[in-house]
Order: structure tokens, then C-alpha cells, then sequence
């Protein structure tokens, strides 16, 4: 069943993205195709600075789309009169949550690829080649100091905590419109609400942390392990990297099975 | 006979409303059971609820011996009283969709009726008319081999004659082992299609008996007798 899912999923997901990726690879494309036709005009500065805004725009609308998109499937599939097809299937609710977010964020990297094709497309000649240059002679030069070992440790390290940051957002989102579905009324401003609160929560305990670490680094408490970091700082950064990646997917895992158990004891489609 | 569905004390309260109130209830294969009562009732509340798609407040609910959930959702089919279907899918998207979804389908079944009816398949859901929208959902449920189907207000936003094709659809197309729970207020349509009927009021059950029970016990028809039960 969770094939099939997927396959429905993914269908959805290719039907409402079509759009803005077709008009993403028009206008890389039409930024390059201006570039052949460079000369000192003005008329030709404003036509090639107005295609790059545009690229931007629509970049930004690609990255923008993708989040509303995880947000509205998820509403609208689930809570709305969706809901009673959807939950009338022989599908568990681990499942739906299980395929929705991966499906969401399988799409996030289709995004990503895409905005890399089309800027590609939009400096593809000697400005692609000088970029791909500029990131080879990058890679060498840290990887000369720090190790090339290290240095993709590094990449992925990042890769892999953008992914659990992506997915993290959009489950706090899922448990927000979990929570939101328990009422009858205003399930979008409760949602909202339980938004807002887990956002100043957050602001909240980031703070608490500051303000300790301020309070011991004045009392040159942390003195010792200021040091240790600075003897140590490749293997302290790699450290903190799986720090927060395990971190994030452990947060993760709890609003994902918060929203799981209200969905399975407290599913509520008036 | 096998009993498909019992409620043992079922209660469903929302907020301080009681939809439900301590149903106890028990119905067999091989039946159509008219559930009847005024809006407001508990009908829709109770067929959510055997669905799963509301949680008791207390009780339990049992469908072919299980609590809701992924088996007993392969054994139900359900028509809801509002449009339920993804309206961006063409009407051939959706029944491939049941196809994939439900072992118990019957897509040949589904076109047939389809083409009776005039349908493009090639259609958006959305592009169709209300009308032609609670046909195909109809189509759908009916296309099932499931053991229960549960419609809930089936006929009520319909001319009277696609009520007799909807009638005629229902006992032509459900398997004959199964059950069918009808829920609605437009008894006199159903009338001369049901064997048992429960009426149901203010989250209680008043009455469970055959057809002919009543009409013997009471010499009237059904929808005299919820005319004289439910009388302001």
C-alpha cells in the first residue's frame, strides 16, 4: 500500500509543480539566449537585468511553492472533505504521515536539482566554467589545509542536517494542523496558535542557553573546554555537526509520533 | 448469519453535546437496514464513527469483528453525504485509484455504469455537475465486493429519477452476502428495499426491527411510523 501511495503522491505533486518548473528552465533559458546578444546599450542592460530578477523570482517562487505545497496536501488531504476518502482507505495513518513526508521531501531535492539545472542553463558557457573552476580550485585549497577527507565529512555533514532542518519544519507544521483539526471551528487558528507557541517556546529555551552560557564564560567556567575546543576544533565541529543532526532528528521524531497518535486516537472529521 | 457491526454502549459527545449516548446495536449479513431519523439525530455521527474516521468518547465499535482500522476499512465501503473524491482527478484517475487501492473493486463494473449513465471518464471531477459528482461517488462505492456499504443520505440531493437509479443501483450491484446501511430522512423512496430499519433520535436507538415487524406489530408502513415517532 505504501507503493501505491507514493505513486498517488508523487502524481499530485508532479501536477502542481509542472508549472513553475517549466517557467524556471524558460526564463534560465531566456537569460542565456539575452547573454548571445550582449552589447554596451542600456536597453541591453535593463532587458538582461530584468531576466535575472526574473530567474530570482522565480527561484524564490520554486522554494516558496514547495513549502505551501507540503503544508496544503497535508490540510487538505487529510482534514478537509479529502479526509474522507483518504481515511477510509486501507492505509494506516503511519503510513499517510510516513509517505506524505517523505514524498515532500523527495520533491524538496527535485526543487534543489532544479534550481541548480536552471542556473546552469542561465551561465552555461564561460561563466559555467569559471564557477565550475572557482569550486574545484575551492575544494583543492581547503582540502590542501583541512584534509579532503574531512572536507566531504563537512559536505555531507551539512547535506544531511539541511535535510533534518527541511523535514523538521514541515513535521512541526504536521503537528500543528494535527493539533488544529481537534476542534470543530478555527482548526487553521488553532493551528496558528500552536504555531506561534512552539515558536517563542524555542525562542524562549535559546535564550535560557545564551544567557547560561554568558553567565559561566564570565566566571571563566567554560575556560577548560574553550580550550579543548581550540586543540581539538576539527573533531569538536564534526562532533557538533552530528550533535545537531541527531538532535534535530530526534525533535523530528517526537512531533512525528505526537502527530501520529493524534491522528490515530483523536482523528476528528466533523 | 454473521454479525458485521456491534456498538457495545457507543457514546460520541462533542463538547458538551452528546451525539451518541450508550448505543448498543447489532447487525447481520445479507441485509439492507434503513437508518432512520431526523436531522441531528446521530446517523452521520455513528456512521463516521464505524468508518473511523471519529474516535469514540466511550464504548466500542466493531465491524466484521475488528475496530476500525486498515482491515476493516478493505471491507467497508463508504458513500459520505458530502463529495469526498479529489476533484483534480479525472473520473478515470479516481477509479484507477480504487483499483489500486481496494483488492474488492470492479473497474468493468464501474465503466459500465458509466457508459449507462453518460459519463465521460476523460472528465475532470470538477468540471462535472453536482448531480453527475454524487453519481460517479455512487459508481464508486457500488463497484465494490465489500461486505458492509454504508451511505450515508444517498438520495437525498437528487431529482426523483436518478433517486430510482440510485435505488436500482444499490440492489442491483451489492454483494448479496453483504450488508447495506442506508442513512436517511426520505424513508418512503427506500421503503420497499429494506429488510430492517433502526430508528434513531437524539443519539438513541428507538426502534430495531424488521420491516415486516413493524408493518405487522404496527399496521402501518415505516414511513408512518417515523411520521408518528418523530412528530413535533
Amino acid at each position: 500500500m505504501v507503493g501505491k501511495l507514493f505513486k498517488h503522491e508523487i502524481k499530485y505533486y508532479i501536477r502542481s509543480l509542472m508549472f513553475v518548473e517549466i517557467i524556471l528552465f524558460a526564463v534560465a533559458l531566456m537569460t542565456r539566449i539575452i547573454q548571445f546578444l550582449e552589447n554596451d546599450s542600456i536597453i541591453y542592460d535593463i532587458v538582461f537585468g530584468s531576466s535575472v530578477i526574473m530567474l530570482v523570482i522565480t527561484t524564490l517562487a520554486a522554494i516558496f511553492l514547495i513549502v505551501v505545497m507540503g503544508v496544503v496536501r497535508f490540510y487538505k488531504n487529510l482534514f478537509s472533505h479529502e479526509g474522507y476518502l483518504t481515511f477510509t482507505l486501507p492505509v494506516s495513518p503511519m503510513q499517510h504521515l510516513f509517505v506524505k513526508l517523505s514524498t515532500y521531501m523527495l520533491f524538496v531535492i527535485v526543487t534543489v536539482f532544479s534550481i541548480l539545472v536552471a542556473l546552469s542553463i542561465a551561465t552555461f558557457g564561460d561563466v559555467l566554467v569559471e564557477l565550475v573552476k572557482a569550486g574545484a580550485y575551492l575544494f583543492e585549497y581547503v582540502g590542501d589545509r583541512i584534509g579532503h577527507l574531512s572536507l566531504i565529512m563537512y559536505a555531507v555533514e551539512f547535506i544531511l542536517l539541511l535535510l533534518v532542518s527541511v523535514a523538521q519544519q514541515m513535521i512541526i507544521y504536521y503537528f500543528c494542523m494535527s493539533v488544529g483539526q481537534l476542534t470543530g471551528k478555527n482548526r487553521i487558528w488553532l493551528s496558528l496558535g500552536v504555531y506561534f507557541i512552539i515558536y517563542i517556546a524555542t525562542q524562549v529555551f535559546e535564550t535560557i542557553l545564551i544567557v547560561i552560557y554568558s553567565i559561566l564564560d564570565s566566571a571563566n567556567a567554560l575556560d577548560g573546554i574553550i580550550d579543548y575546543i581550540g586543540n581539538h576544533i576539527e573533531g569538536c565541529a564534526h562532533f557538533g555537526l552530528w550533535f545537531m543532526i541527531v538532535f534535530y532528528a530526534l525533535v523530528s521524531g517526537v512531533y512525528f509520533l505526537v502527530s501520529h497518535r493524534i491522528i490515530s486516537r483523536k482523528l476528528n472529521l466533523e | 448469519m454473521s454479525e458485521l457491526l456491534r456498538c457495545e454502549n457507543l457514546t460520541k459527545n462533542y463538547g458538551s453535546t452528546t451525539a451518541l449516548d450508550e448505543i448498543n446495536l447489532s447487525v447481520e449479513n445479507g441485509k439492507i437496514i434503513g437508518l432512520l431519523g431526523p436531522n441531528g439525530s446521530g446517523k452521520t455521527t455513528l456512521i463516521k464513527l464505524l468508518n473511523g474516521l471519529l474516535t469514540p468518547t466511550s464504548g466500542e465499535i466493531f465491524v466484521n469483528g475488528k475496530k476500525p482500522g486498515v482491515e476493516t476499512k478493505s471491507v467497508v465501503a463508504y458513500l459520505p453525504d458530502n463529495s469526498f473524491l479529489y476533484n483534480w482527478m479525472t473520473v478515470e484517475q479516481i477509479v484507477d485509484m480504487f483499483c489500486d487501492f481496494y483488492a474488492d473493486f470492479r473497474p468493468d463494473l464501474a465503466y459500465k455504469m458509466l457508459l449507462q449513465l453518460g459519463i465521460d471518464p476523460t472528465r475532470k471531477l470538477k468540471k462535472l455537475s453536482k448531480g453527475n459528482k454524487e453519481k460517479v461517488c455512487l459508481i464508486l462505492v457500488m463497484s465494490r465486493n465489500a461486505l458492509l456499504y454504508v451511505l450515508d443520505e444517498p438520495i437525498a440531493a437528487v431529482d426523483p429519477a436518478t433517486r430510482d437509479y440510485v435505488i436500482s443501483t444499490i440492489i442491483n450491484n451489492y454483494n448479496h452476502d453483504a450488508s447495506v446501511i442506508i442513512s436517511t430522512h426520505l424513508i418512503a423512496d427506500i421503503e420497499s428495499i429494506l429488510d430492517e430499519a433502526i430508528f434513531i433520535n437524539k443519539g438513541k436507538i428507538m426502534l430495531h426491527k424488521t420491516v415486516d415487524e413493524i408493518r405487522d406489530e404496527n399496521g402501518c408502513s415505516v414511513d408512518q411510523l417515523f411520521r408518528e415517532v418523530f412528530r413535533w
